[in-house]
């Protein structure tokens, strides 16, 4: 009891006791607007302890969005080591039992932030961007090929956790398929995607830029990876024949290629959804995070108007907050197990406070009630989906005027022959941001 | 009783939390912290490329009499993680002059002595008779590239990193590749099951 009150104490400020979306929602609502300042100093200091991870993932991602590629670098860079040293961690971890101990008895926002594997392979695909932007092609490369590598190896691990927390939860006697009927939210969210690791949109990116470098051959498996899961685009299939005719000198361009990614909107929070769940002892509240489906909608596209006299409108390539929804639903079954444990050991410390007399009844009382909160953690400033456009321009200046449902934008973009241009739009609510990243011209 | 047990203990922390220490140590030691690209990789790797070029018979040939000039073009990286090739490159370039055979024109600092020249000769405050001429570099003979690729695999409890590190030098005039070696290095790593 007295471990269990100086962890309370101890993580004030934390999101232990807050919930995390209820801490972020002020600097989302500021960089729907324009990126408030302070934002990153107050996120600085909580990116330590427990939430280091998350944090440095939010604040990285600001500083993108606000034009900085440079601190954006380091952040991620800083994100990135610690995933690289989850990697090596000890199976089990001394300093690790003591977070363990107290989520069991207060709640899983007691545990470190480890991220999501969908957020990983994002957070590779952001840094890959960044070092883009800023020229240095070999770094891009170098965190391209980690997303790639990091989908496949998720996609390996999660089918052996899936099967793992369905097997114990057999043992344990816990049923865990049928998801009780206040989490059934989740599943809808999670409808429109099949993986919550195979991202369509960031083998396409890698494609392009690995096109733009001369590298053919593996811009075609790129392309072919994202025509995979999304076989319905007929944008990746002609791609992907280009991609064959440059590899086979069939094609010598002589227009230039320009390519809009356009990233919509913000992820959903998680939201909590709490419920009594049977046991033995009678109904015990527990409290889980989920996703509510009215804050899912498809993306809506972006026109593009080129001065030329033509239109283009970008096609939806990835629905990030889908597959953050997925990824909830793929861990429910080992959250379920863990939540119905937990309320077994709160009902036997119950048990044990009644021997202390009403006022060690009531504090425990108390406490289950306020420590029994679910984990809504998930990295926030991500976009809700992601649509591509992609058109053959003559070389020279061009300019392509953007309308979408968060505003307007003229932009400049340099076009050379047989190069890539790629042109980074972001819009976060009501404004839209553009970058042009620099022309790709087969040298590597 | 317990407060000296209490003290003690305070103290013992405090020695233990409270110095650092700065040590040196010997830059070729084996450095196993991580399966990462370190230093007694590149090391290997430097002295792998020299050993095997200064061994190949053609190239023992070539350097009895001379001292043929080579540049370095680029080492590209291949690998998933960012690794500094250039380091590698520098090393195997010192190595090389280290050992009298080769000599080497700098790509990377042509610009700079570029600008050098043309204040010695433009700017009026270099006495002429001691001003260095343009277009007296000597053209080199040999381009030496390659590339380090990298195949990473990870499961559970294992990673598994194996680097080649391939070099090529190649007679600029001809465009016959005169002298190709490679270094395959191989790091696994167990995750131990207990740890802080």
């Amino acid at each position: 009891m007295v471990v269990a009150l100086a962890q309370l104490l101890g993580c004030a400020g934390s999101t232990v006791f807050q919930p995390y979306p209820e801490q972020a929602s002020a600097w989302r609502h500021g960089i729907a607007q324009e990126s408030a300042p302070g934002v990153r100093d107050t996120l600085a200091r909580r990116a330590r302890g427990t939430n280091e991870l998350l944090y440095l993932q939010e604040m990285g991602r600001l500083a993108q969005l606000g034009g900085e590629p440079a601190t954006s670098l380091e952040d991620f860079r800083k994100a990135i080591a610690l995933y690289n040293e989850q990697d090596d961690e000890a199976l089990i971890r001394l300093t690790g039992l003591g977070a363990t101990g107290s989520a069991l008895l207060t709640n899983d926002n007691a545990l470190p932030y480890r991220g999501e594997d969908y957020e990983r392979i994002l957070l590779h695909g952001f840094q890959a961007l960044n070092f883009w932007r800023l020229g240095r092609l070999e770094g891009a490369a170098v965190e391209f090929r980690r997303v790639t590598e990091e989908q496949r190896r998720a996609e390996r691990r999660r089918e052996r956790e899936i099967a793992d927390a369905e097997e114990k939860a057999r043992e344990e006697g816990i049923p865990v398929h049928s998801l009780p009927e206040e989490l059934g939210g989740i599943n809808t969210a999670a409808a429109p995607v099949r993986s919550s690791i195979e991202n369509a949109w960031l083998y396409y990116l890698a494609g392009v830029f690995r096109e733009g470098t001369g590298d053919y051959n593996n811009a075609m498996v790129d392309y072919r990876r994202a025509l995979q899961i999304r076989p319905e685009l007929e944008l990746i299939q002609q791609d992907l024949q280009r991609a064959e005719a440059k590899q086979a000198r069939r094609h010598e361009p002589d227009r230039g290629l320009v390519v809009v990614s356009y990233e919509q909107g913000l992820v959903p929070p998680r939201r909590e959804v709490s419920f009594p769940i049977p046991t033995r002892h009678g109904y015990i509240p527990i409290a889980l995070p989920t996703y509510d489906p009215a804050d899912f909608r498809p993306g809506r596209p972006m026109r593009i108007l080129v001065d030329d006299g033509t239109t283009r409108e970008t096609t939806e390539i990835a629905r990030i907050d889908a597959m953050a929804a997925r990824a909830l639903a793929d861990r429910m079954p080992g959250m379920l197990l863990r939540h119905t444990l937990r309320a077994r050991a709160r009902y036997e410390a119950q048990k044990r406070a009644e021997e202390w007399g009403v006022l060690g009844f009531f504090a425990v009382q108390v406490y289950n009630l306020a420590s029994e909160r679910a984990d809504l953690r998930s990295w926030l400033s991500l976009p809700a989906n992601t649509q591509v456009a992609r058109m053959e321009l003559e070389p020279g200046e061009r300019n392509l005027k953007l309308s979408g449902p968060g505003g307007g934008a003229s932009v400049d973009v340099p076009v050379v022959a047989g190069g890539v241009t790629l042109v980074r739009v972001t819009d976060a609510g009501a404004r839209l941001q553009v970058s042009v990243l620099p022309v790709l011209e087969e040298r590597q | 009783m317990a407060r000296t047990a209490i003290l003690i203990l305070l103290a013992a922390t405090l020695t233990l939390t409270g110095c650092t220490r700065v040590q040196y140590g010997d830059p070729t030691d084996v450095e196993t912290v991580t399966v990462d690209f370190g230093s007694t990789d590149l090391q290997m790797i430097a002295n792998a490329m020299v050993d095997d070029m200064l061994t190949f018979p053609p190239v023992r040939e070539m350097t009895r009499e001379r001292r043929p000039v080579l540049f370095v073009d680029r080492v590209q990286n291949r690998t998933s993680e960012h690794v500094d090739t250039e380091s590698i490159t520098d090393s195997i370039r010192t190595k090389l002059i280290q050992s009298g055979k080769f000599r080497f024109v700098d790509m990377t600092s042509v610009d700079r002595v570029r600008d050098q020249l043309e204040y010695q000769r433009d700017s009026g405050m270099v006495d002429p008779d001691t001003a260095r001429e343009m277009g007296r570099h000597i053209g080199s003979e040999f381009m030496l590239y390659g590339a380090l690729t990298g195949i990473a695999k990870r499961d559970g409890s294992t990673r598994d990193n194996y680097y080649k590190f391939t070099l090529n030098m190649l007679n600029l005039e001809t465009g016959i590749i005169e002298w190709a070696s490679e270094k395959e290095i191989r790091k696994t790593r167990s995750r131990g099951l207990f740890g802080l």
